[in-house]
């Protein structure tokens, strides 16, 4: 521990050697008298405390919680010999907040003495959270010194995104060949009926429809659709990012609480999911299925931060197994940046299956008065053009905001992807 | 002499007031000088209030101190204020015992010509070399661990 003057420590220094001289200056032994305290008191805390041995574990109940959990830290400090005063001090990192206890804390510790200190913490935002930077500053009886010392004890806390409220998918306009729970727009063996045709050898006798077949007087069978499953592409655009200060929640918590959400949903229909964060820096995680998957995406997406760059990126940075042929790619991002947007349009123009969730940033900028209400006029008239621009190549936007549910935005999705079909035919 | 203690008492009641401890210096600084104002003026042979007068200066130091420590943020367990004031409380009935054996030394000694006063110039020097050794040996422990 390092050793720092307190605040009384010059001061009474000086009184004393005032006072000493003083004595000298005047022939008075008084003010001798009445500089001793002082010059006892210093003399006695500068030589007579010694550095406090100082010992303090932390240690979290879970390594894994959901936005909006709470957590317990506990502090275990220990000191070889008494301390008049410890002063205890978790630093609490952002993503975080203190519920109960109190942060910091004094105790008093004797020698040999543990105490246990509780924490109970929220988690507030996603992320990979490193916690466990302990400051301590202990006081001896007289209190001439302080001590004080930074322990890092870092335990790696891992927050996931809370899950939005989502009842229905988009659904790809293309499948796989893999088993699935998506009816599969070709005909062949599975549960969804499709059609019926007259009989052609081969046909099976157990899909021959015997009510079709009394009523024409011919062989008739049952066409279905197999049940198969589609490769989707969560594209996180993180290049830029809108927030209304630190406190509350920017575009890109949001985008990766949606695209949490998404993936879940996905991978518990049997789909293979993907993921590419498209950014300063790219990420990308192959399709794929199951519950590794899922928790190989959501560990992916932890890592997701805004990294400035000016480099010029398109899709052909993108590794090309990362976007398999009749994949439905999902885009979620705040439009805020033009090479995502042309890396989206690329990709359309490559006949890709997109759809566009806009996590939207108008709600997080005030208009302001005079040039710069007409200055967020004609941005919001930009953002509307450009929307327009993605549904011209028949992209679907959902545009997300604080005013309503992702469950309702996928809805505007899905009705806009069977009308846009319709129009194709 | 009334001009300085009430500077002081204002300078005090400010520091308190405000919760910083930059002012009590000045504020215990002006009490002492009140102090010597009033020795010059009286010129008593040996003034006895001295023990007292010390004794309640450091008890003001200590509790005003406490005062503005306790001003921060950091929320102490029950019981260690209460250590402190009973600290304090030692510090100053020490102060008082440290002042009566220096009065009565100091009355003993008072007609003791130059011997006296080459005890008191010994006295005043080493409580001044007490400080010096205590300050370096701080300063050397502090390079030590940085």
């Amino acid at each position: 521990m390092t050793p720092f003057a307190s605040p009384r420590l010059v001061p009474y220094v000086g009184l004393a050697a005032l006072g000493l001289f003083a004595a000298l200056a005047l022939r008075r032994a008084e003010l001798v008298i009445v500089a001793t305290p002082f010059v006892l008191l210093v003399a006695a805390g500068l030589l007579g405390e010694r550095r406090p041995a100082v010992h303090a574990l932390l240690s979290v109940d879970h390594d894994r919680a959901v936005e909006g959990d709470e957590i317990k830290a506990v502090l275990d400090v220990r000191a070889e010999s008494a301390v008049d005063l410890l002063e205890v001090h978790l630093v609490v990192p952002r993503g975080l907040e203190l519920v109960d206890g109190d942060n910091p804390t004094g105790v008093h510790l004797g020698a040999g003495e543990e105490r246990t200190l509780t924490l109970g913490l929220r988690c507030t935002r996603w992320g990979s959270i490193t916690i466990g930077d302990i400051r301590l500053r202990a006081r001896g009886r007289i209190g001439m010194l302080v001590w004080e010392s930074r322990i890092p004890r870092p335990r790696r806390l891992r927050v996931y995104p809370r899950a939005e409220l989502l009842q229905r998918l988009v659904a790809p306009l293309d499948t796989q060949p893999a088993s699935g729970d998506l009816a599969a727009r070709l005909r062949a063996d599975g549960l969804e009926f499709a059609d019926t045709r007259a009989f052609v050898a081969g046909d099976r006798v157990r899909s021959v429809n015997w009510r079709a077949s009394a009523r024409r007087g011919q062989l008739i069978v049952n066409e279905r659709h197999p049940d198969r499953n589609a490769d989707v592409v969560l594209f996180l655009d993180s290049f830029a990012e809108a927030r209304d200060g630190q406190a509350s929640d920017g575009t890109l918590e949001r985008a990766v609480r949606a695209a949490a959400t998404l993936a879940g949903r996905y991978l518990a229909r049997r789909d293979r999911v993907g993921l590419v964060t498209f950014g300063g820096i790219l990420r990308w995680l192959e399709p794929g299925a199951g519950i590794v998957q899922r928790y190989r995406l959501i560990d992916a997406l932890l890592e997701t931060g805004v990294e400035f760059s000016y480099a010029w990126k398109d899709v052909s940075v993108i590794p090309a197994r990362t976007l398999p042929p009749r994949a439905l790619v999902i885009a979620v991002t705040p439009l805020l940046d033009e090479r995502s947007v042309l890396a989206l349009l690329d990709l359309r123009a490559r006949g890709y299956d997109l759809a566009v969730v806009e996590v939207s940033p108008e709600d997080l900028v005030a208009p302001g008065v005079g040039t710069d209400a007409l200055a967020h006029r004609l941005w919001l008239l930009q953002r509307a053009a450009l929307r327009a621009r993605f549904e011209a190549a028949g992209v679907a936007v959902a545009r997300w905001s604080d005013a309503a549910p992702l469950a309702a935005e996928i809805e505007g999705v899905r009705a806009f992807r069977r009308r846009a079909r319709l129009s194709r035919r | 002499m009334v001009a300085l203690g009430a500077v002081a008492m204002v300078t005090l009641v400010l520091a308190l007031a405000v919760g910083r401890p930059e002012p009590l210096p000045a504020a215990l600084g002006l009490i002492a000088a009140a102090y010597v104002v009033l020795l010059v003026l009286d010129n008593p042979p040996l003034d006895g209030r001295a023990v007292v007068f010390g004794a309640v200066l450091i008890t003001i130091g200590e509790l005003s101190y406490l005062s503005v420590e306790l001003r921060g943020s950091t929320p102490a367990e029950p019981g260690v204020v209460a250590r402190r004031v009973g600290w304090i409380a030692m510090t100053g009935l020490g102060a008082l015992g440290a002042g009566g054996v220096l009065l009565a030394l100091a009355d003993g000694l008072h007609t003791g010509g130059v011997a006296a006063e080459a005890i008191g110039v010994a006295a005043a020097l080493g409580a001044v070399g007490l400080l010096v050794i205590a300050v370096r040996s701080t300063v050397r422990s502090t390079q030590g661990d940085a």
